[in-house]
Protein backbone atom coordinates (compact mmCIF):
# COMPACT_ATOMS: atom_id res chain seq x y z
CA UNK A 1 0.00 0.00 0.00
CA UNK A 2 1.57 3.64 -1.01
CA UNK A 3 0.96 6.11 1.53
CA UNK A 4 1.11 10.01 0.55
CA UNK A 5 3.85 11.87 1.79
CA UNK A 6 2.05 15.31 2.22
CA UNK A 7 2.49 15.57 6.11
CA UNK A 8 -0.95 15.59 8.06
CA UNK A 9 -1.42 19.18 8.29
CA UNK A 10 -1.59 19.47 4.77
CA UNK A 11 -3.80 16.44 4.72
CA UNK A 12 -5.90 18.32 6.89
CA UNK A 13 -6.38 21.27 4.32
CA UNK A 14 -6.85 19.43 1.32
CA UNK A 15 -10.09 17.51 3.68
CA UNK A 16 -11.40 21.01 4.03
CA UNK A 17 -11.14 21.45 0.47
CA UNK A 18 -13.70 18.60 -0.06
CA UNK A 19 -10.78 16.56 -0.98
CA UNK A 20 -12.03 12.53 0.24
CA UNK A 21 -8.93 10.82 -0.47
CA UNK A 22 -6.73 13.00 1.95
CA UNK A 23 -9.34 11.55 4.65
CA UNK A 24 -8.15 7.94 3.02
CA UNK A 25 -4.75 8.80 4.13
CA UNK A 26 -5.33 10.00 7.14
CA UNK A 27 -6.81 7.24 8.57
CA UNK A 28 -4.73 4.97 6.78
CA UNK A 29 -2.12 6.39 8.30
CA UNK A 30 -3.42 6.52 12.36
CA UNK A 31 -5.78 3.55 12.09
CA UNK A 32 -3.84 1.56 13.95
CA UNK A 33 -2.41 3.61 16.64
CA UNK A 34 -6.13 4.40 17.26
CA UNK A 35 -7.18 1.19 17.33
CA UNK A 36 -5.23 -0.05 19.10
CA UNK A 37 -5.48 2.67 21.71
CA UNK A 38 -9.00 2.52 22.10
CA UNK A 39 -8.56 -1.42 22.87
CA UNK A 40 -6.22 -0.88 25.31
CA UNK A 41 -8.74 1.63 26.95
CA UNK A 42 -11.72 0.07 26.27
CA UNK A 43 -10.99 -3.68 26.19
CA UNK A 44 -13.45 -4.28 23.57
CA UNK A 45 -13.03 -4.73 19.69
CA UNK A 46 -16.18 -3.90 18.71
CA UNK A 47 -16.38 -0.62 21.22
CA UNK A 48 -12.69 0.20 19.92
CA UNK A 49 -13.53 -0.01 15.85
CA UNK A 50 -16.64 2.29 16.71
CA UNK A 51 -14.46 5.00 18.94
CA UNK A 52 -12.18 4.70 15.67
CA UNK A 53 -14.79 5.10 13.43
CA UNK A 54 -15.83 8.15 14.80
CA UNK A 55 -12.47 9.31 16.00
CA UNK A 56 -11.99 9.84 12.06
CA UNK A 57 -15.77 11.33 11.47
CA UNK A 58 -15.00 13.80 14.03
CA UNK A 59 -11.80 14.70 12.50
CA UNK A 60 -13.63 14.87 8.84
CA UNK A 61 -16.29 17.14 10.19
CA UNK A 62 -13.69 19.47 11.98
CA UNK A 63 -11.72 19.56 9.00
CA UNK A 64 -12.90 23.01 7.87
CA UNK A 65 -12.57 24.73 11.13
CA UNK A 66 -8.83 22.84 11.82
CA UNK A 67 -5.77 25.19 13.17
CA UNK A 68 -3.01 23.42 13.58
CA UNK A 69 -1.96 24.52 17.33
CA UNK A 70 -0.45 21.54 18.56
CA UNK A 71 0.81 18.12 17.18
CA UNK A 72 -1.58 16.31 14.59
CA UNK A 73 -1.64 13.12 16.88
CA UNK A 74 -2.14 14.82 20.28
CA UNK A 75 -5.06 16.50 18.82
CA UNK A 76 -6.06 13.16 16.97
CA UNK A 77 -5.40 11.04 20.92
CA UNK A 78 -7.12 13.81 22.71
CA UNK A 79 -10.34 13.25 20.26
CA UNK A 80 -10.43 9.30 20.50
CA UNK A 81 -9.42 9.64 24.82
CA UNK A 82 -12.41 11.54 25.08
CA UNK A 83 -14.67 8.98 23.10
CA UNK A 84 -13.38 6.23 25.34
CA UNK A 85 -14.18 8.81 28.50
CA UNK A 86 -18.10 8.93 26.73
CA UNK A 87 -17.79 4.96 26.15
CA UNK A 88 -16.73 3.69 29.79
CA UNK A 89 -19.44 5.96 30.98
CA UNK A 90 -22.12 4.33 28.66
CA UNK A 91 -20.55 0.68 29.65
CA UNK A 92 -20.70 1.90 33.60
CA UNK A 93 -24.31 3.05 32.91
CA UNK A 94 -25.43 -0.28 30.98
CA UNK A 95 -23.01 -2.34 32.94
CA UNK A 96 -22.27 -4.58 30.11
CA UNK A 97 -19.62 -7.40 30.92
CA UNK A 98 -16.03 -7.21 29.32
CA UNK A 99 -15.03 -9.08 26.19
CA UNK A 100 -11.68 -9.93 28.33
CA UNK A 101 -13.81 -11.06 31.72
CA UNK A 102 -14.33 -14.59 29.80
CA UNK A 103 -10.98 -15.38 28.27
CA UNK A 104 -11.17 -17.61 25.34
CA UNK A 105 -9.27 -20.79 26.66
CA UNK A 106 -6.37 -21.57 24.69
CA UNK A 107 -6.17 -24.25 21.84
CA UNK A 108 -2.42 -24.00 20.74
CA UNK A 109 -0.78 -26.68 22.14
CA UNK A 110 2.53 -25.15 21.13
CA UNK A 111 3.98 -24.62 23.91
CA UNK A 112 6.06 -21.67 23.60
CA UNK A 113 2.87 -20.46 22.62
CA UNK A 114 0.99 -20.90 25.53
CA UNK A 115 3.48 -19.37 27.49
CA UNK A 116 3.60 -16.27 25.87
CA UNK A 117 0.17 -16.30 25.78
CA UNK A 118 0.20 -16.39 29.69
CA UNK A 119 2.86 -13.79 30.05
CA UNK A 120 0.47 -11.30 27.79
CA UNK A 121 -2.68 -12.33 29.60
CA UNK A 122 -0.72 -11.42 33.17
CA UNK A 123 0.51 -8.27 31.70
CA UNK A 124 -2.87 -7.32 30.26
CA UNK A 125 -4.79 -7.94 34.16
CA UNK A 126 -1.84 -6.25 35.73
CA UNK A 127 -2.59 -3.14 33.67
CA UNK A 128 -6.25 -3.57 33.62
CA UNK A 129 -6.36 -4.00 37.10
CA UNK A 130 -5.00 -0.54 38.00
CA UNK A 131 -6.92 2.27 38.75
CA UNK A 132 -9.06 4.23 35.74
CA UNK A 133 -6.47 7.00 35.62
CA UNK A 134 -3.26 5.15 36.12
CA UNK A 135 -4.24 2.75 33.17
CA UNK A 136 -4.75 5.16 31.30
CA UNK A 137 -1.49 7.35 32.09
CA UNK A 138 0.33 3.93 31.70
CA UNK A 139 -1.47 3.32 27.95
CA UNK A 140 -0.54 6.61 26.40
CA UNK A 141 3.11 6.31 27.84
CA UNK A 142 3.56 3.19 27.26
CA UNK A 143 2.24 2.39 24.27
CA UNK A 144 1.83 5.52 22.46
CA UNK A 145 4.91 7.30 23.44
CA UNK A 146 3.38 10.05 24.66
CA UNK A 147 5.34 12.67 26.12
CA UNK A 148 4.41 13.81 30.04
CA UNK A 149 2.95 17.26 28.65
CA UNK A 150 1.54 15.65 25.66
CA UNK A 151 -0.51 12.80 28.42
CA UNK A 152 -1.13 16.29 30.18
CA UNK A 153 -2.93 17.70 27.07
CA UNK A 154 -4.58 14.82 25.66
CA UNK A 155 -6.32 13.88 28.87
CA UNK A 156 -6.34 17.56 30.83
CA UNK A 157 -4.26 16.60 33.61
CA UNK A 158 -1.48 18.62 35.09
CA UNK A 159 1.79 17.56 34.03
CA UNK A 160 2.59 16.90 37.79
CA UNK A 161 -0.41 14.43 38.17
CA UNK A 162 0.88 12.75 34.79
CA UNK A 163 4.11 12.51 36.77
CA UNK A 164 2.35 10.87 39.88
CA UNK A 165 0.29 8.69 38.10
CA UNK A 166 2.65 7.41 36.25
CA UNK A 167 5.08 6.71 39.42
CA UNK A 168 2.30 5.24 40.85
CA UNK A 169 1.30 2.97 38.29
CA UNK A 170 4.71 1.50 36.97
CA UNK A 171 5.06 0.77 40.88
CA UNK A 172 1.47 -0.85 41.33
CA UNK A 173 2.35 -2.69 38.10
CA UNK A 174 5.54 -3.85 39.46
CA UNK A 175 3.70 -5.43 42.62
CA UNK A 176 1.36 -6.90 40.63
CA UNK A 177 3.53 -8.51 38.47
CA UNK A 178 5.82 -9.95 41.30
CA UNK A 179 2.65 -11.49 42.20
CA UNK A 180 1.59 -13.05 39.17
CA UNK A 181 5.53 -14.30 39.46
CA UNK A 182 5.79 -13.16 36.23
CA UNK A 183 9.37 -12.30 37.04
CA UNK A 184 11.56 -15.39 37.30
CA UNK A 185 13.74 -14.87 40.13
CA UNK B 1 25.53 12.30 43.80
CA UNK B 2 21.61 12.53 44.89
CA UNK B 3 19.64 9.15 43.93
CA UNK B 4 17.70 9.50 40.56
CA UNK B 5 14.44 10.38 41.06
CA UNK B 6 11.16 7.84 40.06
CA UNK B 7 9.97 9.76 37.32
CA UNK B 8 13.57 10.63 36.12
CA UNK B 9 14.32 6.77 36.56
CA UNK B 10 10.84 6.03 34.34
CA UNK B 11 11.97 8.29 31.66
CA UNK B 12 15.38 7.21 31.46
CA UNK B 13 14.28 3.85 30.56
CA UNK B 14 11.78 4.73 28.29
CA UNK B 15 15.03 6.86 26.48
CA UNK B 16 13.17 10.28 26.95
CA UNK B 17 16.11 11.86 28.36
CA UNK B 18 17.93 14.16 26.87
CA UNK B 19 21.25 13.24 26.01
CA UNK B 20 23.25 15.40 28.39
CA UNK B 21 20.90 14.38 31.33
CA UNK B 22 20.41 10.95 29.84
CA UNK B 23 24.32 10.39 30.48
CA UNK B 24 24.58 11.54 33.55
CA UNK B 25 21.87 9.17 35.00
CA UNK B 26 23.54 6.50 32.82
CA UNK B 27 27.02 7.00 35.62
CA UNK B 28 25.12 7.59 38.08
CA UNK B 29 23.60 3.92 38.12
CA UNK B 30 26.89 2.67 37.14
CA UNK B 31 28.12 3.65 40.74
CA UNK B 32 24.94 3.30 42.47
CA UNK B 33 23.43 -0.24 43.45
CA UNK B 34 20.20 1.14 44.89
CA UNK B 35 19.74 3.45 42.10
CA UNK B 36 20.97 0.21 39.76
CA UNK B 37 18.73 -2.17 41.32
CA UNK B 38 15.86 0.22 40.88
CA UNK B 39 16.55 0.79 37.04
CA UNK B 40 16.29 -3.22 36.54
CA UNK B 41 13.16 -3.66 37.96
CA UNK B 42 11.88 -0.41 36.05
CA UNK B 43 13.48 -2.25 33.37
CA UNK B 44 11.50 -5.76 33.85
CA UNK B 45 8.10 -3.81 33.80
CA UNK B 46 9.37 -1.96 31.04
CA UNK B 47 10.11 -5.25 28.86
CA UNK B 48 7.03 -6.89 30.16
CA UNK B 49 4.60 -4.56 29.07
CA UNK B 50 6.29 -4.33 25.73
CA UNK B 51 5.22 -8.12 25.32
CA UNK B 52 1.50 -7.07 25.25
CA UNK B 53 1.16 -5.69 21.38
CA UNK B 54 -1.86 -5.41 19.98
CA UNK B 55 -3.01 -7.22 16.76
CA UNK B 56 -5.16 -4.83 14.30
CA UNK B 57 -4.73 -6.59 11.13
CA UNK B 58 -8.55 -7.92 11.53
CA UNK B 59 -9.88 -4.83 12.28
CA UNK B 60 -9.35 -3.08 9.06
CA UNK B 61 -11.85 0.16 9.37
CA UNK B 62 -10.63 2.30 6.83
CA UNK B 63 -13.28 1.24 4.22
CA UNK B 64 -16.39 1.28 6.54
CA UNK B 65 -14.99 5.17 7.90
CA UNK B 66 -14.48 6.73 4.32
CA UNK B 67 -17.83 5.00 3.58
CA UNK B 68 -19.64 6.77 5.91
CA UNK B 69 -18.12 9.90 5.73
CA UNK B 70 -18.73 9.94 1.64
CA UNK B 71 -22.26 9.61 2.99
CA UNK B 72 -22.24 12.37 4.81
CA UNK B 73 -20.92 14.39 1.90
CA UNK B 74 -23.18 13.25 -0.57
CA UNK B 75 -25.91 14.10 2.29
CA UNK B 76 -24.54 17.65 3.11
CA UNK B 77 -24.20 18.56 -0.79
CA UNK B 78 -27.92 17.56 -1.08
CA UNK B 79 -28.78 19.57 2.00
CA UNK B 80 -27.45 22.75 0.28
CA UNK B 81 -28.51 22.04 -2.86
CA UNK B 82 -32.05 22.27 -1.08
CA UNK B 83 -31.18 25.18 0.72
CA UNK B 84 -29.90 26.84 -2.08
CA UNK B 85 -33.20 25.86 -4.37
CA UNK B 86 -34.95 27.20 -1.46
CA UNK B 87 -32.96 30.59 -0.95
CA UNK B 88 -33.30 30.80 -5.35
CA UNK B 89 -37.00 31.47 -5.17
CA UNK B 90 -37.03 34.33 -2.61
CA UNK B 91 -35.74 37.23 -4.51
CA UNK B 92 -38.88 35.93 -6.77
CA UNK B 93 -41.19 35.84 -3.45
CA UNK B 94 -40.27 38.98 -2.36
CA UNK B 95 -40.64 40.88 -6.29
CA UNK B 96 -44.40 39.16 -6.22
CA UNK B 97 -44.88 40.61 -2.97
CA UNK B 98 -43.29 43.80 -3.51
CA UNK B 99 -45.45 44.53 -6.47
CA UNK B 100 -48.76 43.46 -5.04
CA UNK B 101 -47.97 46.11 -2.49
CA UNK B 102 -47.23 48.61 -4.65
CA UNK B 103 -50.29 47.98 -6.58
CA UNK B 104 -52.56 48.14 -3.36
CA UNK B 105 -50.69 51.39 -2.44
CA UNK B 106 -51.12 53.00 -5.86
CA UNK B 107 -54.23 51.30 -5.95
CA UNK B 108 -55.25 53.12 -2.21
CA UNK B 109 -53.67 56.43 -3.27
CA UNK B 110 -55.62 56.99 -6.17
CA UNK B 111 -58.75 55.80 -4.82
CA UNK B 112 -58.44 58.76 -2.61
CA UNK B 113 -57.30 61.61 -4.43
CA UNK B 114 -58.86 61.46 -7.75
CA UNK B 115 -56.56 62.29 -10.73
CA UNK B 116 -59.52 64.55 -12.52
CA UNK B 117 -59.30 66.45 -9.11
CA UNK B 118 -62.85 65.81 -8.29
CA UNK B 119 -62.68 64.63 -4.08
CA UNK B 120 -65.17 61.39 -3.88
CA UNK B 121 -68.50 62.26 -2.59
CA UNK B 122 -70.18 60.84 0.25
CA UNK B 123 -73.36 61.20 1.22
CA UNK B 124 -74.05 64.24 3.37
CA UNK B 125 -77.11 65.51 4.61
CA UNK B 126 -76.87 69.45 5.04
CA UNK B 127 -78.61 70.00 8.08
CA UNK B 128 -78.85 66.41 10.01
CA UNK B 129 -75.25 64.37 11.45
CA UNK B 130 -73.33 62.64 9.10
CA UNK B 131 -74.12 59.10 10.60
CA UNK B 132 -77.93 59.56 9.65
CA UNK B 133 -76.87 60.10 5.56
CA UNK B 134 -74.49 57.41 5.97
CA UNK B 135 -77.77 55.38 7.11
CA UNK B 136 -79.47 56.61 4.12
CA UNK B 137 -82.04 58.26 6.28
CA UNK B 138 -83.49 61.85 5.45
CA UNK B 139 -83.06 64.89 8.56
CA UNK B 140 -87.30 64.46 8.43
CA UNK B 141 -88.02 60.87 8.44
CA UNK B 142 -89.43 59.34 10.65
CA UNK B 143 -86.30 56.92 11.88
CA UNK B 144 -84.01 60.01 12.17
CA UNK B 145 -86.28 61.06 14.90
CA UNK B 146 -85.74 57.22 16.65
CA UNK B 147 -82.38 57.75 16.55
CA UNK B 148 -81.95 61.30 17.10
CA UNK B 149 -84.14 61.07 20.35
CA UNK B 150 -81.61 60.38 22.90
CA UNK B 151 -78.81 63.14 21.35
CA UNK B 152 -81.60 65.83 21.71
CA UNK B 153 -84.63 65.08 23.61
CA UNK B 154 -86.21 68.44 22.58
CA UNK B 155 -85.90 67.44 19.19
CA UNK B 156 -89.36 66.01 19.00
CA UNK B 157 -91.29 68.80 20.60
CA UNK B 158 -90.43 71.00 17.70
CA UNK B 159 -91.43 68.42 15.31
Amino acid sequence: MTYDKSNDTELMTRLAKGDMAALGNIVRRHQDKVLSLSYRVLRDWHRAEDVTQETFLRVYRAAKHYKPKAKFTTWLYRIVINLCFDEQRKRAKAAAPLEDANPAVLAETDRNVAERKEVIESVKTAVNELPERQRLAVILHRYDGLSHAEIGEVTGWTKSAVESLLVRAYANLREKLDKMKYFVE
Amino acid sequence: MKHVNDIELIEYVAGKLTASRNEDVREHIAACKECSDRWREAVEVWNALGQWSVDTADHDVAQRITAKAEEEERNRKQHKNARDLQIGFLPAVVRVAASIIIAVGVGHKLGKYSVTGDTPRTAVSKNGPEYLAALSLEWSSDLAWLILEEDSPNVGEER
